[in-house]
């Protein structure tokens, strides 16, 4: 019962954290970024923090949904309805492909990493020498004759309300997957491998779902991206820099729980602008989050989330243990 | 395609391998004894290109002189690592590491930002534009000056770790901690000493880079990943493999470069890493373990 606490909790927050920004919309700004990069890590997590898989080529799920968006639209007119769900299935088969070759071949550690790297990086170059994809330059979503049916709102918090949606399904899902006989699963291959493997758990399959559902969920938060920024190119959605930000946030939040990458994106995201706005030097909401990263990883190697957790078990074993006393 | 433009690209290819080599032994080195990647090992090359870039800008200093400043500063930047990030790295999960060593790339490449600008500097020598011609090929004077460095410096290297006690001990640690420990090794002197080696020899290979490549806050990535797709290739931890990966970085992205496109040639190296991690995930020149 604890671990849906924790979910009503961060659900209930986030609504809260959307009704106080509806008055503003530099703050509905801050708000959908920091959902945005929140469900993207949380996506991120179920892979590395839960079954041990530590991606550093996500963005190519999110530039994948991202560039399914904008293609469609720009080239053919297509609407979300039939983009987004595109972006899903594209996600999908990557996913499929790359984790096929990638668990065929039982790399682990560092070397599904680089693997996962490599991929995206390779995605990166070919895009930027795509035509069709607009090339290095990217691609512009104009406006559209109706602009409701194509996602196309003046106001934010139409934005807003969406990506709400989808961070709320998303933890929904992560949470119902964890308490699954999979999630167990996944986090027995987490913690040892072989000895999973031995009880009869199947690991392929097993990773190969992890790596599904996340690069599914990836791929809706960069087809809504594109809608939402309406300009898209291989930088901002395929870089090296929006895989590592994934990785960034489940660290500093920490990534034994499932809200624990929301939570580091919910510091940082608006930390990190506010700092932009603060001072006039270049790059130095970086180099704050980037020591904060070096500091934390050291000292606080469960990041913040594991370390309430394991204050909130210690409290409460305090207190059995006081009630077994009296 | 003409022959001349295949040999200029192989002759072109084989020298920039060289000095791929010089980079990428430090990152397998440091992995090979201390089993930790380094993402932040790019930085320190941009730091030392940097070292070069300044020390020509401000005192007139030639970039082959400049070496030998820039080799004992890199060198302590190395046991300033160890010291302060790279010890505390050794006692948290692999992910944290990871995760310690890239927030280190990102906070270098910041500050650097911040002091140096976003410009891009080079230096220009007399000898920048000469070439030498070999037949149909013309080699640039900085590029061979570059390469046969690195090979030089490679081969100390090689010497340092077969032929030298230090090097010893490195290669104990590097098989087997526990057994070097029991051995009355010092652990935390090898690795100090490692990660000294291994940054150290950037500081040789910046000062040669910036005559021939521009220098700004983000070229350390560039390389850092070209370090990662040659040690694999080559087999992490093999200092044989770092030079064969080397040549075959090299080689690859220069003659696909007389090819296709810049874009398509800057992605050969990645689908080389794939294609050789799935085909031989140990490297080239490293046998599986049983």
């Amino acid at each position: 019962m604890r671990d849906s606490k924790s979910l009503f909790i961060s659900i209930a927050l986030a609504t809260l954290g959307f009704l106080a920004a509806l008055s503003d919309r530099y703050l509905m700004d801050i708000f959908v970024l920091t959902c945005f990069y929140g469900t993207l890590a949380v996506s991120w997590n179920l892979m590395a923090g839960m079954t041990g898989l530590v991606s550093l080529g996500h963005a190519l799920f999110v530039g994948i949904g991202a560039y399914s968006v904008a293609w469609g639209y720009s080239v053919h007119g297509w609407p979300p309805y039939v983009t987004w769900p595109m972006a899903v299935l594209l996600s999908v088969a990557a996913a499929a492909v790359i984790g096929a070759l990638c668990f065929r071949y039982g790399l682990r550690g560092y070397f599904f990493s680089i693997a996962t790297l490599a991929f995206s990086e390779v995605a990166f170059y070919v895009v930027s020498a795509t035509n069709a994809l607009g090339r290095s330059d990217g691609l512009m979503l104009l406006s559209a004759d109706d602009p409701v049916l194509h996602l196309q709102f003046f106001e934010k918090w139409p934005y807003g309300l969406i990506i709400l949606v989808i961070l709320a399904a998303t933890l929904w899902l992560g949470h119902a997957l964890l308490r699954s006989r999979t999630g167990y699963y996944w986090r027995a291959l987490r913690d040892n491998e072989e000895a999973a493997e031995t009880l009869g758990v199947n690991a392929r399959a097993l990773k190969m779902r992890a790596f599904l559902i996340s690069a599914a969920i990836s791929g809706l938060c960069g087809a809504f991206y594109a809608n939402y920024v309406a300009f898209v190119d291989p930088r901002s959605v395929l870089g090296v820099d929006l895989s590592i930000q994934m990785l960034v946030f489940s660290i500093i939040g920490g990534m034994s729980q499932l809200w624990g990458p929301l939570l580091g994106a919910a510091l940082l995201v608006p930390v990190s602008d506010f700092l932009r706005g603060l001072t006039a030097i270049q790059g130095s909401n970086v180099i704050f989050y980037a020591t904060l990263l070096i500091v934390l990883a050291l000292a606080l190697p469960q990041g913040i989330a594991g370390w309430v957790a394991r204050r909130g078990r210690r409290r409460a074993a305090a207190s059995l243990a006081q009630g077994e006393r009296a | 395609m003409s022959l001349a433009i295949f040999l200029q690209a192989l002759i072109g290819g084989l020298i920039n391998g060289a000095t791929y080599g010089l980079i990428a032994v430090g990152l397998t080195l440091v992995f090979g004894v201390m089993r930790i990647i380094n993402f932040a090992h790019g930085e320190f090359l941009m730091i030392a290109m940097y070292l070069g870039y300044f020390l020509w800008a401000l005192a007139g200093v030639d970039p082959l002189v400049a070496i030998l400043a820039a080799t004992p500063v890199l060198m302590l930047c190395g046991i300033g690592l160890y010291g302060g990030i790279v010890r505390f790295a050794l006692k948290v999960p692999e992910i944290n590491q990871m995760a310690v060593t890239l927030g280190l790339s990102l906070l270098l490449q910041h500050l650097a930002l911040m002091l140096f600008t976003g410009d891009n500097q080079l230096v220009t020598l007399p000898r920048s534009t000469a070439g030498i011609a070999l037949g149909p090929v013309v080699v640039q004077v900085p590029q061979l000056l570059a390469g046969c460095a690195s090979l030089v410096l490679l081969v100390v290297l090689y010497l340092v770790i077969h032929r030298t006690d230090f090097g010893l001990t490195m290669r104990a640690v590097s098989q087997s901690r526990d057994g070097a420990s029991l051995s009355g090794i010092s652990i935390g002197k090898v690795y100090r000493w490692s990660m000294a080696v291994g940054i150290g020899t950037l500081g040789v290979a910046g000062p040669l880079m910036v005559s021939m490549l521009y220098v700004n806050p983000h070229v350390g990535a560039l390389f850092t990943l070209k370090a990662f797709v040659i040690v694999i290739v080559g087999g992490l931890g093999s200092f044989g493999g770092a030079l064969l990966g080397a040549m075959i970085v090299g080689l690859a992205e220069s003659l696909a470069g007389a090819w296709f496109s810049a874009s398509v040639a800057a992605s050969v190296p990645f689908l080389l890493l794939i294609l050789v991690l799935l085909m031989r995930p140990q490297g080239l020149l490293v046998r599986r373990r049983a």
